[in-house]
């Protein structure tokens, strides 16, 4: 319990003492406003942003954009790690490929898929769900890889069928591997997402940062930065919570033979 | 072939393909087992004890050789076949009661039929009130009985154990072997157990078979005759320390000559 109350009210202190010091410092060194705003600026904006409103579309958009891409590239990515991880004749076809792309930096794609899909959601939908495919489909590979060797002899041994090792045993057997990947392509959504609305967009957080750059308003900058700290935050929270809760047994104690 | 005879191995050889120059694990190996018979293999590590059971369990393919089961040569896996491994190898993601219905799911049967069966073999092995549990909350001992719990559920013809207590320390060692021995003539079941510990396999056995070093091959069979049930006070007892001294006998005579 003590524990608990520490662990919120320390950060709470030092993030108190951060923005004091930020607030006092722009008087201190006569910091111009559109080098860095003051905390007060910052919350107006959050203000009118989200009490009047004005953010609120831009946040949906990006959410939304995110959102549908994140799922997209992840279930696609899952699937393809499994086909490939079960069968060396795909494997065979498409790793190089797969691997080529990889080694891609996928924002360069941005522009093409601008041109692709169009200056609406589908293509931050696309760009995001390109971005989050890479490292979830490499960690589903991986996992279902590693999977013991003396649990698939042993379901063996009792005449399983193939179908059976792969969903009773392997799948589970990579669960940690995929939440790894799925907390990694949290922050590569969001990432796709604002590079798309940078390069092309009439929406969206991204749009918002860019558009204060027109007009050098890094008040509205941070608070739209800070827009985007909160979606990237509840979205790995919420994957480390289901990471906990679903593969349960990875935390608890190890598996060894103890005396009894 | 002899009538009543649940395993029968002849002329079996074993050769792994690995990267560097093949590796001759089991060589002209013959071993037989009757219904309701306890045998036991025992032999010094590495002599191939793992592989004789991988290839009778239908896992690995024999290079040489005949293994059959009830007279049908082994081809595969066989539903008639249960198997206790080394470690528990149990699914860490399913309970217990899960983890013993897995040979009942694998082949494809009833497992709401098998619930209460189940629930019986966990009493048996002393797990009546830890079908909800999931493996990691139970000790070694208790996982290696979900293990046997797990080779029973389809009742199996043959049971075969790979060092199942091994990883074990010494005092749930013995319960465990005790309580094997209670199991075996409550259900009277064919057993091929693997061990490297001789007094475990004079212990339990009917007929102790010794492997040379590797490439193995059985040497020499032993008869036990000491009377059943055997209880805690036949470990002290002249006849099984005789037992045990014949056994180590032929087994350093093997060792030497192949040192
Ligand atoms: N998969 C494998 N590939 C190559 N060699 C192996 C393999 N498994 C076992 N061996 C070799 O075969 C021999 C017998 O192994 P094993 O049957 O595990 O012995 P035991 O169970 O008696 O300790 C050993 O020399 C071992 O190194
Ligand atoms: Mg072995």
């Amino acid at each position: 319990m003590k524990d608990r109350v520490t662990s919120f009210i320390f950060p709470a202190l030092s993030l108190l003492g951060l923005v004091a010091l930020w607030h006092f410092s722009i008087d201190l060194f006569a910091i111009p406003d559109y080098l860095l705003p003051r905390p007060s600026a910052v919350i107006s904006h959050l203000k009118t942003g989200y009490i009047d409103g004005v953010f609120w579309p831009h946040f949906a958009f990006t959410l939304q954009s995110t959102i549908t891409g994140y799922l997209l590239g992840c279930v696609s990515a899952i699937l393809v790690g499994a086909v490939l991880a079960e069968s060396r004749t795909f494997e065979k076809c498409f790793y190089p490929f797969i691997i080529a792309l990889q080694s891609m930096p996928k924002v360069a794609l941005a522009p093409l898929i601008i041109v692709w899909f169009g200056y609406g959601a589908a293509s931050k939908v696309v760009m995001v769900a390109l971005m989050c495919f890479f490292p979830l489909f490499v960690n589903t590979v991986v996992g279902i890889r590693q999977t013991d060797r003396q649990l698939v002899s042993m379901m063996q041994s009792f005449s399983a069928p193939a179908s059976l090792v792969f969903f009773r045993v392997k799948l589970y057997a990579a669960a940690g591997h995929i939440f790894a990947g799925l907390q990694i392509s949290i922050v590569l959504a969001l990432i796709g997402a604002v590079v798309a609305e940078f390069v092309a967009s009439s929406k969206g957080i991204g749009w918002l940062i860019q558009s204060s750059l027109a007009n050098f308003n890094t008040a509205q900058m941070f608070a739209a930065l800070l827009s985007l700290v909160a979606i990237g935050l509840v979205g790995t929270q919420t994957i480390q919570f289901l990471h906990r809760r679903v593969v349960f047994w990875e935390q608890a104690a190890p598996m060894t033979a103890l005396p009894e | 072939m002899t009538q009543g005879r649940v395993l029968e191995v002849a002329g079996l050889a074993v050769v792994y393909q690995s990267n560097r120059e093949p590796q001759r694990a089991v060589e002209n190996c013959d071993i037989s087992v009757g219904a309701g018979e306890f045998v036991s293999i025992i032999g010094p590590s590495g002599c191939g004890k793992s592989t004789l059971l991988s290839v009778v369990a239908g896992l690995l393919e024999a290079t040489r050789g005949r293994v059959s089961i009830l007279g049908s040569e082994v081809r595969g896996p066989r539903p008639e076949v249960g198997m206790v491994f080394q470690r528990p190898t149990l699914l860490p993601w399913m309970n217990v009661i899960e983890n013993v219905l897995i040979p009942v799911r694998a082949l494809g049967r009833n497992v709401e039929a098998h619930r209460q069966q189940a629930q019986d073999l966990l009493k048996l092995v002393g797990l009546g009130t830890h079908a909800r549990h999931y493996p990691h909350e139970l000790s070694g001992g208790m996982q290696q009985r979900v293990g046997l719990a797990r080779a029973l559920i389809h009742d199996p013809g043959l049971l075969l154990m790979d060092e199942p207590f091994a990883a074990l320390d010494a005092m749930t060692r013995e319960r465990m072997s005790l309580e094997l021995q209670d199991i075996w003539m409550a259900r009277r079941k064919t057993v091929l157990f693997i061990t490297h510990s001789i007094p475990e396999a004079v212990f339990l056995s009917d007929r102790i078979a010794v492997m040379t070093p590797s490439p193995g091959r059985i040497e020499r069979e032993i008869a036990i005759d000491l009377p059943r049930p055997r209880r805690v006070e036949t470990l002290a007892s002249p006849a099984f320390a005789a037992l045990c001294g014949e056994i180590r006998e032929t087994f350093n005579a093997l060792a030497g000559e192949h040192a």
